[in-house]
């Protein structure tokens, strides 16, 4: 109750500001696409695991995440219709007999379609063959997300982006080396501005050995993969029986595939067969146009936003993307790019490079032999 | 059998018939999700204005992008008898804009303390702004700048987005009494402010 009247509207407060002009729907195209995007995806996310992103302060050593390249939300509104016959499988009721071309494309693309195709291309692939004692000598570029607590309890998130150079024990008997090379912050769309990156910074690491002379080889390190079978059905009762995390089984085969082929070079038998158990397992989506990490264009197949890109001539794996597939605080809406790789070169060394003892950084969690 | 999504299908624009109402589209979209696109067609542009008022336009497609995705999320519960979807989107939106508080206190206060707008585009927009920046404006702005972010909601979604009582008590959740009070209590202050400055000696005043 008040004693005063009931004051009327104010003139002047409604005239304030009102020259501002509201933009036509067709023109709020990033607002458009995020809806569409959730919109096309939606009932592949239920059982979407939040990615587990390496924190810039403790697990960044390997990245144990997914990558992801740079596919904007808009790519997944495409269909893409390849050219050519619509080289369907034989549809039910037919003869089942019939041989379905492999050759052929078909009609729409399909995450199983990418991955065999990728299975092929590997399978064909020549890499060389490293002796234990060796090293994995890999170089990429990533963007992932990272997020600082506030005091407030606020989570405050923007993406960093670095150049790595990481150098595995092939046996896992001997210690690697990491180096990481900040390539500075890039403010996330809808997060705050990122704190200021000196640019440049680069880091040693010394990655510990994971094995023991005379024990299985620990798994992650090459001689571990090449000791896995290479039969498709073989394999992927392996990968759902040594589920290497706590998600639902067919979200946690994707992520260890996942993890499998990151900073590795992958013997091209095993690529073939992950890529074909990968193709099997249900709620892959094809993300037509998607980047990677170093702006190459590429063909991605899409799992609960984490991404595999690959180069849509070759089907050689190009880089990882990650995109939000629910809306998250701190970070963002469904549709966020919040990481993207590109895998930029893998092969065999005999030794680590040499760097002053005094640049480089130890890391725990190795075995003691 | 499934029914073909009607969005964007040849000899079918996406909202043909503008007298299915929002309720109707919403309950379709919980089948068919593609519907929903048509009511972020009827209603973006003037959630957009909306917060690039308060915001600024930068901010403002954020805001529009928050909202529509929420919206989408939340279709299952909107309650179907209200046909007109404009009040549970203000609703949302202004959580939305909730998020970007520091922002739309500065733009005020930038307002306030020189009179120019700090959120007009283009170098054009600028002189005309500072043109018509008056005393009474920066006024205006200072003490909605001032106003605790409840009262500035419920006022701004009544005199801005032009919402009645009854539609800003369903956007903001509250007993209609409540919009009631906190648009006088609102009102009285932003009339106070301007009182104060009509009461000062013409010197804001332009002259030709």
């Amino acid at each position: 109750m008040t004693d005063l009247p009931e004051p009327g509207p104010v003139r002047e407060l409604k005239d304030l500001r009102a020259d501002v002009a509201g933009r036509a729907p067709e023109e709020l195209h990033r607002a458009r696409a995020l809806l569409l995007a959730e919109i096309k995806t939606m009932g592949t996310n239920d059982d979407a695991p939040r990615p587990a992103f390496p924190s810039r302060g403790t697990s960044r050593l390997r990245s144990t995440s997914w990558l992801l390249g740079t596919a904007a939300a808009a790519a997944v509104l495409t269909v893409s219709l390849l050219p050519g016959p619509a080289a369907h499988q034989a549809r039910m009721g037919t003869s089942p007999s019939a041989p379905a071309s492999q050759a052929s494309a078909p009609a729409v693309l399909t995450a199983a379609y990418v991955l065999n195709q990728a299975a092929s291309a590997a399978a064909a692939s020549s890499r060389p063959v490293p002796r234990p004692g060796q090293f994995i000598y890999v170089t990429s570029v990533t963007t992932y997300v990272s997020s600082e607590v506030l005091p407030s309890g606020k989570e405050k998130s923007w993406l960093y982006r670095t150049k790595r150079q990481i150098w595995q024990s092939v046996d896992g008997q001997r210690a690697g080396l990491l180096q990481i090379v900040d390539r500075g912050n890039v403010k996330l769309p809808w997060g705050p501005v990122p704190p200021a990156d000196s640019g440049n910074s680069s880091s040693w690491t010394s990655l510990p050995a994971s094995s023991c002379p005379g024990t299985a080889p620990a798994r992650g390190t090459y001689a571990f993969l090449a000791s896995l079978p290479t039969d498709p059905g073989q394999l992927r009762s392996w990968l759902y029986q040594h589920a290497n995390g706590g998600n639902k089984p067919d979200a946690q085969a994707w992520t260890d595939i996942g993890d499998m082929l990151r900073e590795m070079l992958v013997p091209p038998k095993l690529a073939a067969a992950l890529f074909r158990v990968a193709g099997t397992i249900p709620g892959a989506t094809v993300v037509p146009h998607a980047t990677n990490a170093v702006g190459r264009a590429g063909v991605a197949v899409s799992r609960s936003g984490m991404e595999l890109i690959f180069d849509p001539r070759t089907y050689q794996l190009i880089g990882e993307g990650g995109v939000l597939t629910k809306a998250t605080p701190g970070v963002g809406p469904a549709g966020t790019v919040i990481a993207s790789t590109a895998q930029l070169k893998e092969t065999v060394v005999d030794h680590l490079p040499k760097i002053p003892p005094s640049r480089v950084d130890k890391s725990g969690g190795g075995v003691t032999c | 059998m499934h029914k073909p999504a009607t969005l964007g299908r040849e000899g079918r624009p996406p909202d043909a018939d503008r007298r299915t109402d929002d309720a109707t589209l919403i309950a379709r979209s919980r089948a068919e999700p593609e519907a929903f696109a048509a009511i972020f067609d009827r209603h973006a542009t003037d959630i957009h204005r909306y917060a690039a008022r308060r915001l600024g336009a930068g901010p403002a497609e954020d805001v529009v992008g928050e909202t529509f995705l929420v919206a989408f999320r939340r279709r299952d519960r909107y309650d179907l008898s209200h046909r007109n979807a404009a009040p549970w989107l203000f609703g949302i939106a202004t959580n939305m804009i909730s998020r970007h508080r520091q922002a739309e206190v500065r733009l005020y206060r930038a307002l306030a303390r020189v009179g120019v707008d700090p959120a007009v585009e283009s170098p054009a927009d600028e002189v005309v702004a500072r043109v018509a920046a008056t005393g009474q404006r920066r006024a205006l702005a200072a003490a909605l700048a001032r106003l605790k972010a409840a009262d500035r909601d419920t006022l701004l979604l009544v005199d801005w987005a032009e919402l009645t009582y009854d539609q800003a008590a369903l956007a903001l959740g509250v007993p209609v009494g409540t919009v009631r009070s906190r648009l006088n209590r609102a009102r009285r202050k932003i009339r106070e402010a301007l009182d104060d400055i009509n009461s000062l000696p013409a010197e804001e005043h332009h002259h030709d």
